[in-house]
């Protein structure tokens, strides 16, 4: 079996999942509403990770010239030296799995992993996974497979994908984003913001695991919209709720990126499944849609909520635009239920969904 | 255990796309990799409009399930299409950043950039195809055997079946396709393992 054994988030909520999480609590965001983005007109409201902080923390941390590494590189080597200090993890039977849609643009995704990797000293090929939004859980769902299958024992998961001119002019002209802070599964909700972030998941092989189980299923609909009647959602849910009672979930984490047909689409299929009652916490609203990022953030996030027996509310929410009546998280709440299920969707009509427990 | 029904592959350096150890040269000496493309779309009278909105690599993808789509089992519930390459999207995103680069001339067109995405190539298939199975995809070095059969053996404990191959059009290579379809039981006596699938691939 795989438990999670230690993770990391760096965002600008702070640079340890505790400092994330206790902002989040208390429903602190890092979006920022600015003009001139990239040189571009019009506003952009975005989570961006002060560069002068990072730097500094990456200074203190390795004590190593932060000029001579890439944002993206500065972001995953903090997070995973962070997720892995009391870990042993550099022998030949860990795997490094990269998560990322557009990595660093100016070099392909397998050598930022490589040098990654073997900046931790970690020598077996590295695996990128790049799924699109979806690329962070199908990276912990790959790696749990690995560890069950017998081949690794431990997996350092990293997820890190940056703001730059290429995604924000991208989504705009999808006509994608907000340029207010993001409002999941609201009446008024009008699209997503982008934000940057890494989050790092360390999976290891053991007796008794926390990762339940992970599915990963296609709509077969559009490359770019999600399907109407929430085919891959619906058939992913199924899939890992085979072997869960219902009355034992705490909370569902949602994608919940505030576009008119993501947020649609999502109600619909926790609706399909029968999860209309159970607390649903969408976490945009904190960071944005970190991309490669977002689905290890809103793991490790939703995790440690299960551990202490809370819900997160789902931030920006205020009057149900859905046509499915589900239950958005208005408030944080207590909770003793043990399970909590994870459901992201993205481009390529492809969706996942994972569940977890505590112990 | 799982076993190789069928493969099909494209090769741009040489001209020559096939199946199954059936090797065709298109005679025409022009290798421009999207005219190579077209090629063999029109060559094999395939019918499929959406095609000539694809990238490349989506139309790489496309060509080589629709070379073996008669081996396709009628359950597409249980399908998953796993792909893999070395460079992601970096073809199409060059052309994307063409369209940004230049703030006087600045038209980021959102056709291009949907298809900035490597995954997008396994949903067109799946689209094509009807496969509501997983999708995934992922980036290496170059195409590693070992690592390939892992992972696609991995996700045939989910679904039965997986069309799941390479799919590369590197910065100096010329476009080299080759795609697996894959069963767990046993329709053939190809098994699939990192030896024939790596014998394969060096045939192709």
């Amino acid at each position: 079996m795989v438990e999670i054994f230690s993770d990391n988030i760096i965002s600008p909520l702070g640079f340890t999942t505790k400092e994330n999480y206790d902002s989040v609590k208390l429903s602190k965001s890092g979006l920022k509403t600015v003009e001139n983005l990239f040189g571009l007109d019009g506003k952009f409201t975005v989570s961006e990770i002060a560069n002068e902080f990072l730097n500094s923390e990456f200074e203190n941390f390795f004590h190593k010239n932060a000029a001579e590494f890439s944002k993206l590189e500065k972001m995953a080597l903090l997070s995973i030296g962070k997720a892995i200090s009391d870990t042993d993890v550099t022998n030949n039977r860990t795997a490094f799995y990269f998560s990322s849609t557009k990595g660093e643009l100016k070099e392909s995704l397998w050598q930022t992993a490589k040098k990654i990797a073997e900046f931790f000293d970690i020598k077996t090929t590295p695996v990128v996974v790049s799924n699109a939004c979806v690329s962070g859980l199908c990276a912990v769902i790959a790696a749990a497979r690995a560890i069950n299958s017998g081949r690794i024992d431990t997996a350092v998961i990293t997820g890190a994908d940056v703001l730059s001119k290429f995604t924000v002019s991208g989504f705009s002209s999808l006509k994608a984003l907000s340029s207010k802070p993001c409002r999941p599964f609201d009446i008024e909700r009008n699209g997503l913001n982008l934000g940057e972030a890494s989050s790092t998941v360390v999976l290891k092989k053991t007796d008794c695991g926390n990762f339940v189980s992970g599915s990963i299923r296609n709509d077969a609909y559009h490359i770019s919209s999600p399907s109407k009647t929430a085919e891959g959602a619906v058939n992913a849910l199924n899939d890992v709720l085979k072997n869960v009672d219902k009355n034992d979930i705490a909370f569902v984490s949602a994608h919940g990126t505030a576009t008119f047909f993501n947020d649609e689409m999502e109600a619909n299929a926790l609706f399909s499944v029968g999860l209309f009652d159970v607390p649903v916490s969408g976490l945009k609203g904190c960071y944005g849609h970190t991309l490669g990022a977002a689905g290890l953030i809103e793991t490790v996030l939703s995790f440690n909520a299960l551990k202490r027996g809370e819900v997160l509310k789902t931030l920006g929410y205020e009057t149900q635009g859905v046509s499915k009546k589900i239950n958005i998280a208005t408030e944080n709440l207590k909770t003793d239920k043990k399970y909590f299920v994870k459901l992201i969707s993205g481009f390529g009509g492809v969706n996942a969904a994972a569940v977890f427990k505590k112990n | 255990m799982a076993f190789i029904k069928s493969f099909s592959f494209l090769n741009c350096s040489n001209s020559s796309y096939g199946k199954n150890g059936e090797k065709q040269f298109l005679s025409d000496s022009e290798t421009l990799e999207n005219n190579f493309l077209t090629m063999v779309y029109r060559k094999e009278n395939f019918n499929y409009p959406k095609f000539f909105k694809m990238d490349s690599a989506s139309k790489a993808g496309f060509l080589c399930a629709e070379l073996i789509k008669d081996g396709f089992p009628e359950d597409k519930n249980n399908f998953s299409v796993i792909m893999m390459n070395n460079f992601s999207s970096s073809e199409t995103d060059k052309n994307f950043e063409k369209t940004i680069s230049d703030t006087e001339n600045y038209y980021p067109s959102p056709s291009i950039f949907v298809y900035t995405l490597p995954n997008i190539m396994t949903g067109e298939i799946c689209i094509r195809h009807g496969f509501k199975g997983e999708s995934s995809f992922y980036v290496f070095e170059k195409f590693l055997p070992e690592e390939f059969v892992n992972i696609v053996g991995d996700s045939l404990e989910f679904c039965g079946y997986a069309l799941a191959g390479w799919s590369e059009s590197g910065e100096n290579s010329a476009l080299k396709s080759v795609v697996f379809l894959v069963s767990k039981t046993s329709e053939s006596e190809k098994i699939f393992d990192k030896e024939t699938v790596e014998k394969i691939y060096k045939q192709c």
